[in-house]
């Protein structure tokens, strides 16, 4: 998997969280940031990288998410990591 | 999670499992317990819970007991499903109350009288849980054994409650997560 799969992946997640602002989804890049850019509650992230696990088809470890940065790139990160674990 | 590991855990005393110092806990019981489904624990309002605040518990107090329930209970248990030991749950994480959506209340409730949290659970994931609760004061809390004991488990929230219940308040959109103390 590329770096701009997992990006177009974690893309289409956020289009199915409500919560996303939607003119932050129109540029979304690696340095965006899910609350600074997207307008989402820290919570919440939880809730895209379970989704992005489904996505991709992926199991994250809980430990893992306890790192997880704010940046879409971090979340990026987790899903290469998790896939060439794999 | 097994059977035999459900009932055990819901036979234990919250004290043993909570972080909280004894003056604040508001959970007395768990009475029922599905890990994809809830979580029902009970409280009895106490003297010290009314002292200064015109002889009936706070909302806030409220939230904190119906929390209790579900988050420190549950992160508690779910952490404990992974680790198998209590003392390294206790070690390595805190249960922290990060989110309430609506909070409605109904009806007060004063000393001596027993609460019950009907806490659904909506989402488990990565040691976050999400819940909400439906809060009740049971006027005969005799009844509240024998009324969970027997609850299915797709009847939480279906099935008609004890006459004896009344509703006193709604929370939606709890949210709490079990946090490693080494990324604090």
């Amino acid at each position: 998997m590329t770096r701009e799969e997992a990006l177009a992946g974690i893309v289409e997640v956020l289009k199915t969280i409500k919560m996303a602002n939607p003119k932050g989804l129109k540029n979304i890049t690696e340095e965006s940031d899910f609350i600074a850019d997207l307008g989402l509650p820290s919570t919440e992230l939880i809730n895209i990288v379970a989704k992005a696990e489904d996505q991709f088809d992926l199991e994250f470890d809980d430990d893992d998410i306890d790192d997880l940065g704010s940046k879409v790139k971090d979340t990026v990160d987790l899903i290469l990591k998790t896939a060439e674990a794999n | 999670m097994t059977e035999p590991n459900r009932k055990a855990w819901l036979a234990s005393d919250p004290r043993e499992i909570l972080l909280h110092g004894p003056s604040k806990i508001y959970l007395d019981h768990h009475w029922w317990f599905y890990p994809s489904t809830g979580i029902v624990g009970s409280y009895e309002v106490q003297a010290k819970d009314v002292h200064d605040h015109f002889g009936v518990f706070r909302g806030v107090d409220m939230i904190e007991s119906a929390g209790q329930t579900g988050v420190s209970a549950c992160s508690m248990l779910f952490a404990y499903i992974d680790l198998k030991s209590a003392p390294e749950v206790q070690q390595r994480f805190i249960m922290a109350f990060l989110g309430l959506g609506q909070a409605v209340f109904h009806d007060f409730v004063e000393q001596g009288e027993t609460l019950v949290n009907v806490c659904a659970i909506h989402q488990y994931k990565f040691r976050q849980i999400r819940f909400s609760a439906v809060v009740y004061k049971a006027h005969e809390p005799a009844e509240i054994a024998p009324y969970f004991a027997h609850l299915p488990e797709d009847q939480l929230g279906v099935a008609p409650v004890p006459e004896s219940f009344k509703k006193v308040a709604e929370f939606t959109d709890f949210i709490g997560r079990a946090i490693n103390r080494n990324k604090i």
